[in-house]
């Protein structure tokens, strides 16, 4: 037996490759052991931490009741007890947070009286002063937490500084702050997009509609302001919210939106357009189609269906009959069949077999 | 001889140095990337997403071959899953038994004559059915000539009308909120454009399921699929984490992806010709994107979102691995131009060389350092002392590397609440490299074989199903 081979001529000999092994099995293990220590404490703590943190809840959750359900000095009384425990707890992270998001919870499920006085203990306990130095945090995902309690208990005192923050570097802290001045001045909030310079994703306009959505009854500005706006996911969000609010006025305003560049901003427009029942546009579509791509022809077809009159195919048997991809023709057909209008399709010269049965089918099924 | 026999020692011992710091390193982005998009995503606002009527269509697409015992139970599941406006695509793959049958009659399906623009090659298309009862308006089932899953999927992306896809396995269970979470990504991007998003896939043997609807998460009973979770939490958390924070992921798991449609019509769909398709298309939706020199990502969601059937059998883990090492070798060999290319950046100058070196080369390795020793002991020319201080070694960074991603898992998603489930984890870790891990070297082994002998076949892979467990 060659004792050594693995390493005597490559290491020198000063050093002890075994050695060095045995150090790191030892570590190795003694690490793994160590892991596993970590996870078991861990889960002890959390399951005692889960434990308190509960009791705690319950207990906070009797007294925010209490104030939710009392009146006069009552409620006062409440108020001050609330105030005292929150001295102990509103320092500690953990508990304010349970304590804080409990109180954002029940604030959010009651209406009328509840509700006001619920608001009077945010304000009054200390929860207000919490909030607002999470706000003023360095911590960005502090920030965006306080940004979010402030916006939930419509506190207008934070406007000023959410307005600053609605154009921040960090986007999170950006797009909660935006939504927090929706949440809290409604349509009055979306003066941020004038001054924007960086895109408004998807997900982020759908939240931003679906905040405004809160405020569906206070008078609409006028969208169509955001049309000429530099930054294309503007002119989208425009065009959105205009299609979602139904903004008709003013809406003709969408027809040189058509000639856009942008896909995603024309596919909307043409939307929009017949969400809105924008008859005008019509001409115009069909003057359009024979330049635009699968995509937009799809939307011009069911743009089509939507403001075409009952029973009239319009250019529908024409563009079928022309269409050299199934898409566009499987969606002639069913605005065909959605106008109501499939006898057009009487005495059409159709060769590809499959599209023939299909609207010899349709036919069919309109004469029965 | 004897400088010979140092070198091919000293190659296989740099090789398992090697290998163990780059899965530390990619632990260790994995790590600090979680806790990133834990932190980010507990912002997230899902609810108003999920309900708005601008959230995006989405095309699920789940081919099924033979699947007439489960197949109602999982189009039902699909069909609840929560989201605003998305299709259920079920593809009935030519199947032998009554699949098609019993979704008729299950979904009171009526064929239909429908147009169908064929973009990506595949077999015939029979039929199109949809229901007859508003209650199942989302879904359709496309009938079709058997030409296998990567077949199956292509006919569903031609039939499929929204702009992302979702491909599936059609008997995971996937978690409810699953679709918005795997689009945001799509929806969140304004740089550059998102073209794949890849989940978590997690073991559901011994779970609680209830109509198509995991109820609760148990530590599966077998040793084998116990292993297998730890396997999971180990390639997903710790594994493909990293690659996505890189941006050099190079695999989205066939049970569970969404992609942005356009761009695998553009790339050419699923490749027909190997057994690894859900690697082959992401790498060649990749390849697209940098050939014509447009900005992309591709994304990773860590949460676990669906939950899969693992083999608890060697019989059929053995070909589920085999086949594995087939898909690898083929997507490798497909894309060998990205090998050290630097137009590819990261993909060419890292993930390639790591799947090539690690993931396809390493049990190669392993059983040749093996024989090799057998070979030094038959002539007397092994230090048993060093040998077994070796083999040590490596054991103990298994069960290190092991612990390390129970500790992540408990400290993220803390699926196996019971501290008996915890232990029966920590047990399967201490014998998996012992009984599970030889098994798997010798099923990659096993495939490389059958890949000279020219088998191109999935194998049968039974299952037992998972619903009313």
């Amino acid at each position: 037996m060659i004792n050594g081979l693995l390493y005597y001529s490559i290491i020198p000999a000063s050093v002890d490759l075994e050695k060095i092994l045995l150090i790191i099995i030892c570590s190795f293990s003694g690490i793994a052991l160590l892991l596993f220590g970590v996870i078991m404490l861990y889960r002890s703590i959390k399951i005692l931490d889960t434990k308190y943190l509960t009791s705690l809840r319950e207990s906070y959750d009797e007294l925010f009741m209490a104030v939710a359900f009392s009146e006069g000095e009552e409620l006062e009384a409440n108020i001050e007890k609330t105030k005292r425990l929150n001295k102990e707890h509103l320092n500690r992270k953990r508990h304010a947070e349970v304590i804080t998001s409990e109180l954002l919870l029940l604030y959010n499920s009651f209406t009328g009286e509840s509700r006001k006085n619920l608001r009077e203990l945010y304000l009054k306990a200390g929860f207000v002063e919490y909030t607002e130095r999470k706000v003023k945090s360095r911590k960005w995902e502090l920030q965006a937490q306080g940004i979010r309690e402030a916006a939930l208990m419509r506190d207008e005192r934070v406007t000023g500084r959410l307005i600053q923050l609605s154009h921040n570097k960090n986007r999170l802290v950006k797009e909660n702050a935006q939504l927090s001045l929706l949440k809290i001045r409604g349509f009055a909030g979306l003066d941020f997009l004038n001054e924007i310079n960086t895109p408004l994703s998807d997900w982020h306009q759908i939240n931003l509609i679906e905040t405004l959505k809160e405020h569906s009854n206070s008078t609409l500005p006028d969208f169509t302001a955001w049309l000429s706006s530099n930054e294309t996911t503007v002119i989208l969000f425009a065009v959105r919210l205009m299609r979602h609010f139904k903004q008709i006025e003013k809406s003709e305003k969408l027809f040189p939106l058509l000639e856009y560049s942008n896909l995603p901003v024309k596919t909307e427009v043409i939307r929009t357009l017949a969400d809105l029942q924008k008859t005008e546009v019509l001409p115009l579509l069909e003057k359009r189609f024979g330049k635009e791509n699968t995509e937009i022809k799809t939307e011009i077809i069911k743009a089509y269906a939507i403001l075409q009159a009952q029973n009239e195919a319009g250019l529908l048997p024409k563009w079928l009959v022309e269409a050299q991809e199934a898409e566009i023709q499987k969606h002639c057909l069913e605005a065909l069949v959605q106008l109501d209008a499939i006898n057009a399709l009487n005495g059409l010269d159709i060769k590809e077999p499959v599209l023939k049965g299909f609207v010899n089918d349709l036919i069919k099924q309109q004469h029965s | 001889m004897k400088d010979t026999v140092e070198i091919i020692i000293w190659i296989i011992f740099i090789f398992c140095v090697s290998i163990m710091s780059a899965y530390l390193i990619l632990a260790s982005i994995s790590i600090v990337a979680l806790k990133k998009y834990l932190r980010k995503n507990s912002f997230s606002d899902y609810k108003s997403v999920l309900n708005s009527s601008f959230a995006p269509p989405i095309s699920i697409i789940a081919p099924a071959y033979n699947e007439g015992k489960t197949i109602v139970d999982n189009a039902k599941s699909l069909l609840a899953l929560h989201y605003n406006n998305f299709e259920v695509l079920i593809i009935n793959d030519g199947s032998k038994d009554d699949t098609l049958q019993k979704m008729i009659e299950a979904f009171d399906l009526q064929l239909l004559q429908v147009p169908v623009n064929i973009q990506i090659e595949c077999k015939e298309i029979r039929g199109v059915y949809k229901s007859s009862n508003p209650a199942f308006k989302k879904l359709s089932v496309i009938d079709k000539v058997n030409g296998g899953k990567a077949d199956a999927l292509n006919a569903g992306i031609n039939v499929a009308t929204a702009p992302y896809i979702t491909c599936i396995d059609v008997d995971c269970v996937l978690e409810q909120d699953s679709l918005i979470k795997m689009v945001k990504p799509f929806l969140e991007a304004t740089k550059k454009r998102v073209i794949a998003s890849g989940g978590v896939v997690r073991i559901a043997n011994s779970c609680i399921i209830e109509n198509g609807r995991l109820i609760n998460v148990e530590v599966p009973d077998t040793f084998i699929a116990r292993v297998q979770v730890l396997e999971y939490i180990r390639a997903f958390l710790l594994g493909r984490m990293a690659w996505s924070q890189m941006d050099g992921l190079l695999l989205i798991s066939g049970a569970f992806g969404m992609f942005d449609k356009e761009i695998v019509i553009k790339a050419g769909g699923y490749y027909h010709k190997t057994v690894g398709e859900d690697m082959e298309l992401v790498v060649r939706m990749r390849r697209y994107m940098h050939d014509n020199k447009l900005p992309y990502t591709v994304t990773f969601i860590p949460d676990p979102l669906c939950w899969t059937e693992a083999p608890e059998d060697f019989k059929i883990l053995g070909r589920q691995r085999s086949r594995w090492t087939r898909g690898t070798i083929e997507t490798l060999w497909l894309h060998r131009e990205m090998l050290f290319h630097p137009k590819y950046r990261i993909l060419g100058l890292l993930s390639y060389p790591f799947w090539l070196v690690y993931e396809y080369l390493a049990p190669i390795i392993e059983a040749t350092g093996l024989i090799f020793s057998i070979i030094l002991a038959c002539f007397g020319l092994i230090n048993w002392h060093f040998f077994m201080l070796l083999i040590i070694f490596v054991y103990t960074f298994a069960i290190l590397f092991s612990m390390l991603s129970l500790l992540t898992e408990e400290t993220t998603y803390y699926q196996y609440t019971k501290r008996k489930d915890y232990m029966k984890l920590v047990y399967a870790a201490l014998l998996e490299p012992i009984f599970f891990h030889p098994f798997v070297v010798y099923s990659a082994i096993k495939g490389n074989i059958d890949l000279i002998k020219g088998k191109k076949t999935w194998g049968d892979m039974t299952r037992k199903g998972l619903s009313k467990q």
